[in-house]
């Protein structure tokens, strides 16, 4: 019974195309998974699931949200947290589920400090440096815009999301070091 | 601050603006932290231990940036991940004495660098990683490298191409297995520096140019 097994394992072996991989080099033994190969592609065994293999136990999950409220227990959606910063640096947090948008440099600073998810909820969380909601409204001077921070920071580049390059990758505007620089010159800034 | 935009408008939210901090991220000892669905935007994001006591792990699944730094960090996967612009797009190192194992999964890096030394993926002093069904792509620097002679690389399915400054595929200054990759639109297709960087390949598709000091051969 036990070679019938066998062979019956051994038939549907040679049917599968995919066929594990030995590693080249024992530097390589930390591999958690079996890799496997069809022809000139590879994949982890089916078996492989990233979440799973953090093997993160989850007590207390904090829900972040637009127009949330950091006063707010932030243990559920009606009571969500507004800054992410703020779900990742509670001491108990386990888990932090974020809904889908745009989050600025002062709701994101400070990194992860314990074992923890992170995890987007309903499409892609943005994690950003960018100071949008720290502007004052720009005012047009000459042929450029003029604003001020609410909040005193070093900019180190801007993007436009509307002007993109052949990659679909936002080109950046081109730094000057005067005024007259930037009023003579379209996508650019100081 | 000073805005004039390509076309004249008015800068508004589809501008980002940008400041010098690093994006997110994660630096603990003894830990492992898991991402989903993602996209950090602006400067770097480090995962990183925070001493040698090290036992950093970090996971991430369907998530991109620009500059991703991951130094001592004991088991690091990305699936499904990508780094777009910025300088390096995955860059692996030593810190506190912890070196990075490294595998990425299905991952794809375009669109970054300005100088020779700026890769889509690259591993340092080192530091072991594996790249799966890789795409690495339109960087200034090499489409993928390895720097000193302890790095190990090992590169399963994975296609490099447009490396605009470096014009090189694949370099190394370790030891790598390239299987079944492929490699197009450079100059140089591998290149291995030192008299031991050695680069194992079979069934490589390539120019079939190599340069360098090392070694590459069939395995």
């Amino acid at each position: 019974m036990c070679n019938r097994r066998a062979f019956m394992m051994l038939m549907a072996n040679q049917g599968d195309p995919w066929q594990a991989v030995t590693a080249p080099d024992a530097a390589f033994a930390f591999v958690p998974f079996v890799i496997q190969q069809n022809g000139r592609t590879f994949r982890p065994a089916t078996t492989f699931n990233l979440r799973t293999h953090a093997n993160i136990t989850v007590a207390k999950t904090y829900y972040v949200k637009k127009g949330g409220n950091d006063g707010a227990a932030g243990t559920s959606w009606a009571t969500a947290l507004e800054k992410p910063a703020t779900a990742w640096l509670k001491a108990d947090a386990d888990r932090v589920i974020i809904e889908a948008g745009r989050y600025y440099r002062s709701e994101c600073t400070g990194l992860v400090p314990r074992t923890m998810e992170v995890i987007a909820y309903g499409g892609v969380v943005e994690i950003t440096n960018d100071v949008y909601n720290n502007l004052n409204v720009f005012s047009l001077v000459d042929s450029h815009y003029s604003t001020t921070l609410t909040t005193a920071r070093t900019l180190s580049f801007l993007k436009d999301y509307t002007n993109l390059n052949a990659l679909g990758l936002p080109n950046s505007l081109i730094k000057k070091t005067s005024i007259a620089a930037v009023d003579a010159t379209a996508n650019s800034w100081w | 601050m000073y805005v004039h935009t390509l076309d004249g408008r008015a800068p508004d939210a589809s501008i980002y603006y940008h400041t010098n901090d690093s994006v997110g991220g994660a630096q603990a000892d003894n830990t492992s932290v898991y991402y989903e669905g993602i996209s950090f935007r602006g400067n770097t994001i480090y995962l990183r231990n925070s001493s040698a006591a090290g036992g950093m792990k970090a996971y991430l699944y369907n998530c991109t940036g620009s500059d991703w730094i991951i130094a001592g960090v004991d088991e690091c996967i990305f699936q499904s991940c990508g780094a777009r612009g910025g300088t390096d797009g995955f860059n692996y190192d030593v810190r506190n004495g912890k070196i990075t194992n490294a595998i990425e999964i299905d991952c794809e890096n375009y669109g970054g660098g300005s100088t020779s030394s700026d890769q889509a993926s690259t591993s340092h002093n080192g530091c072991k990683v594996v790249r799966i069904n890789g795409k690495y792509h339109d960087f200034a620097g090499q489409c993928c490298a390895e720097a000193q002679t302890t790095t190990r690389a090992w590169i399963l399915g994975s296609e490099l191409y447009n490396s605009s400054v470096a014009n090189v595929g694949y370099y190394t200054e370790g030891q790598a297995w390239l299987d079944c990759c492929t490699i197009h639109d450079v100059t140089t297709d591998l290149a291995a520096t030192g008299v031991s960087s050695v680069i194992n390949k079979r069934n490589l598709i390539s120019g079939g140019v190599f340069i360098g000091s090392g070694t590459a051969q069939d395995y």
